[in-house]
């Protein structure tokens, strides 16, 4: 196998070459692994600081030909096995370094099952690839002694709350924690709202919209505030910005999902929105599993869309290239998308 | 004959693809074998972007290795500061560590840049790490000694030899407030100085040791350091300038700057790094003039005595911490500014 491939290397660069040279690539070794630490007890109270950092030499490809950029291909691999039988999470790596803090890798483990403040093992291996039909080398193992925290819900919100404050029905996350925050809201066209720090009408931070006409999206928390309003409704994705004190709203027409079950195409299977359960579902046929995940694109755009997440049945909002997340079922089944909690987006399928 | 079909098939795809990384290479400019000129970027906040999610792509679009990318467009060195015990710790010895065994498994030439400071030390703010604080001058000076050579060992221990060292950063009014502060006692900014230059050379004896001053076009603040230094014994191998214009004034201040360069040449005997630069990401035309202009001046001070330049974190894309002097436009791709290191 590995001399087939060899040969269709060759082939590969001659494209590049002048008859008669054979091309050959070196360096293609496994890579070596390193961690910042070997027992971490995650810190609750620093979530936004530096926990975990692994490095690794993935070695240089060298060719008598040059060679693309990107032709190696590398991932991290997680296990609670130091055999790896069952591998937890996989992690597609640009770079030869991986950080964590606090929070991300209390995510990482939590989602791997590890129980709040019990130490156990974590193993990494650095995993690479330079194709399909070549044989992946293994790093070394790594064993990581890992304390997780119990997670609470403490993100950094926006509540939407209806003009009387006796209702508060959406809510806005800032996940960068930068005080840009977004998220998704179904609400009736001219619907009056404010956006305030926590869920209260004696919330310490209420934003209404700046009080002379023609400031409809100037975010302002004077006394002499009006609301904010929408003249769209339905469906909406809004994004609220207290460093620039400015709200946009974009109404969101469609949620598509595409993948190789359905040749990668942006209408062929609609999202219906549940407006009961605040959650998005389409049925979705595979013959196989979905070699690259799955994307769910946003008013059929490629460059608006979830696609992959590190951690287990979320996905990740993206405006540039991303790859999809996880789908492994085949036949059909239910995929459903939860965006109600702005932190995290959920999907499930059932 | 099935062998044949596929390999008929997969010779078309591999063509195809062939003809891809031919497109690709042709991108990427020679470096010449024996051109020294260190052409390099700070890319200290690399590893906290991309814990953050942020990407980099290349021309094709292609989400890459910002450190790669940076080498593939043809840039050799990388400049990396520390700091003592940063609150979230970026920055920290082991977080440069990562940074720079990235760029050494590269092959690329590393310049460190100690900032003896938990946080950001410019000529606005020199303030001491808090574990120093209440320290006497002569604990200063091992402190500065011991920070200096654990960071430095850690490098070494990992296999790692920086080319150049900074004691001190953007030190034009020197370094840990209030007892290094220059022009209240340059005596002491010499001491402390000499702490880190000595425990530079102790442990890589063959690193330069630079000294960084902001204002590159400022020969008088240059002379009046540097002089303060030499008549206290303050040491230093190169110096170091840091020079940001804008796209009014750049030309002035290249003029003004190659002039410091050769005054500092004359004066002290001093080789001189450009060590940061930048301008306005959304200027990308006058910054690309500006260091097309600054590189061909450096490079026109014989004996090579200016040793390259560096530009101030280019990755900063997108309003990252509110910097916008980087050279990545907002969707992540690099801006022509960067096109004047590859002349």
């Amino acid at each position: 196998m590995k001399q087939i491939f060899i040969g269709l290397l060759a082939v590969f660069f001659a494209a590049c070459s002048k008859e008669g040279v054979e091309p050959r690539i070196s360096g293609f070794e496994p890579a070596t692994l390193a961690t910042s630490s070997t027992d971490v007890v995650l810190d609750a109270n620093n979530r936004k600081s530096l926990a975990l950092q692994l490095m690794w030499n993935e070695g240089q490809l060298t060719s008598t030909e040059s060679i693309a950029q990107g032709t190696l291909k590398t991932s991290l691999q997680f296990s609670v096995t130091a055999s790896f039988e069952t591998i937890a999470r996989t992690v597609e790596q640009i770079s030869s370094s991986r950080s964590y803090t606090n929070e991300q890798l209390n995510n990482l483990v939590m989602g791997m099952g590890f129980v709040p403040l019990e130490k156990q093992s974590l193993y990494v291996r650095v995993v690479s690839r330079l194709a399909n039909n070549l044989d992946p080398l293994y790093s070394n193992i790594v064993r990581i002694d890992i304390t997780p925290y119990e997670a609470t819900d403490d993100g950094d919100y926006l509540y939407m709350a209806n003009s009387e404050f006796s209702s508060f029905p959406w809510r806005l996350c800032s996940r960068q924690e930068n005080g840009v925050y977004d998220g998704f809201v179904q609400v009736d066209q001219w619907y009056n709202f404010y956006l305030a720090n926590e869920a209260s009408a004696d919330a310490s931070k209420i934003y209404g919209s700046y009080p002379l006409d023609g400031n409809q999206y100037v975010l302002y928390a004077g006394a002499d505030r009006w609301n904010c309003w929408t003249s769209n409704g339905g469906y909406l994705y809004l994004t609220a910005d207290v460093n620039q004190l400015e709200w946009k709203e974009t109404v969101i027409s469609s949620l598509t999902v595409t993948g190789d079950f359905n040749g990668w195409s942006a209408t062929a299977n609609p999202m219906t929105y549940d407006k009961e359960n605040k959650v998005w579902t389409a049925s979705i046929t595979t013959t196989v599993a979905e070699q690259w995940g799955i994307k769910i694109l946003i008013n059929g755009s490629w460059s608006w869309f979830f696609g992959g997440s590190e951690a287990e049945g979320e996905c990740s909002l993206y405006t540039s290239d991303a790859g999809g997340f996880t789908y492994d079922k085949v036949g059909t089944y239910t995929l459903k998308l939860d965006l109600s909690d702005p932190k995290a987006f959920k999907y499930s399928v059932e | 004959m099935i062998t044949i079909k596929i390999y008929t098939r997969l010779l078309l795809v591999l063509a195809v693809l062939g003809l891809g990384s031919c497109k690709e290479n042709e991108n990427i400019p020679e470096v010449k074998a024996d051109d020294s000129f260190a052409k390099g970027a700070d890319i200290s906040w690399i590893t906290e972007m991309e814990a953050a999610g942020v990407n980099f792509y290349n021309n094709g679009g292609v989400s890459v290795d910002g450190i790669k990318l940076l080498h593939s467009m043809g840039m050799d060195a990388v400049r990396l500061r520390v700091w003592v015990d940063p609150v979230n710790g970026w920055c920290n010895k082991q977080d440069l560590l990562v940074k720079a065994y990235r760029t050494h498994n590269l092959g690329m030439r590393i310049l460190i840049d100690f900032h003896y400071s938990d946080s950001w030390a410019d000529p606005g703010q020199q303030n001491k790490p808090r574990t120093w604080e209440g320290l006497s001058l002569d604990a200063l000076k091992q402190a500065v000694a011991d920070h200096t050579i654990e960071v430095l060992s850690l490098l070494k221990s990992n296999g790692i030899t920086p080319e150049w060292v900074q004691v001190g950063n953007e030190t034009g009014n020197g370094m840990l407030w209030d007892e290094g502060k220059a022009s209240e006692n340059m005596a002491n900014y010499a001491l402390l100085n000499n702490a880190g230059y000595d425990a530079v050379k102790s442990v890589f004896s063959d690193a330069k040791v630079i000294v960084h001053v902001h204002n590159g076009h400022d020969n008088g603040l240059f002379r009046w350091l540097f002089d303060g230094l030499k008549s206290n014994g303050g040491k230093w191998d190169v110096i170091g300038m840091s020079l940001y214009p804008d796209k009014d004034n750049w030309r002035e201040r290249n003029t003004q700057c190659l002039a410091n360069i050769q005054d500092m040449n004359t004066r002290y005997g001093s080789d001189v790094m450009i060590c940061e630069v930048g301008m306005s990401w959304d200027e990308e035309d006058a910054a690309e003039a500006f260091l097309t202009d600054l590189i061909a001046k450096c490079r026109t001070v014989s004996n090579e005595k200016v040793l390259g330049v560096f530009y101030w974190e280019p990755l900063a894309h997108a309003g990252w911490n509110g910097y916008t002097l980087g050279a990545f436009d907002d969707n992540g791709r690099a801006t022509k500014a960067l096109n004047a290191f590859f002349k």
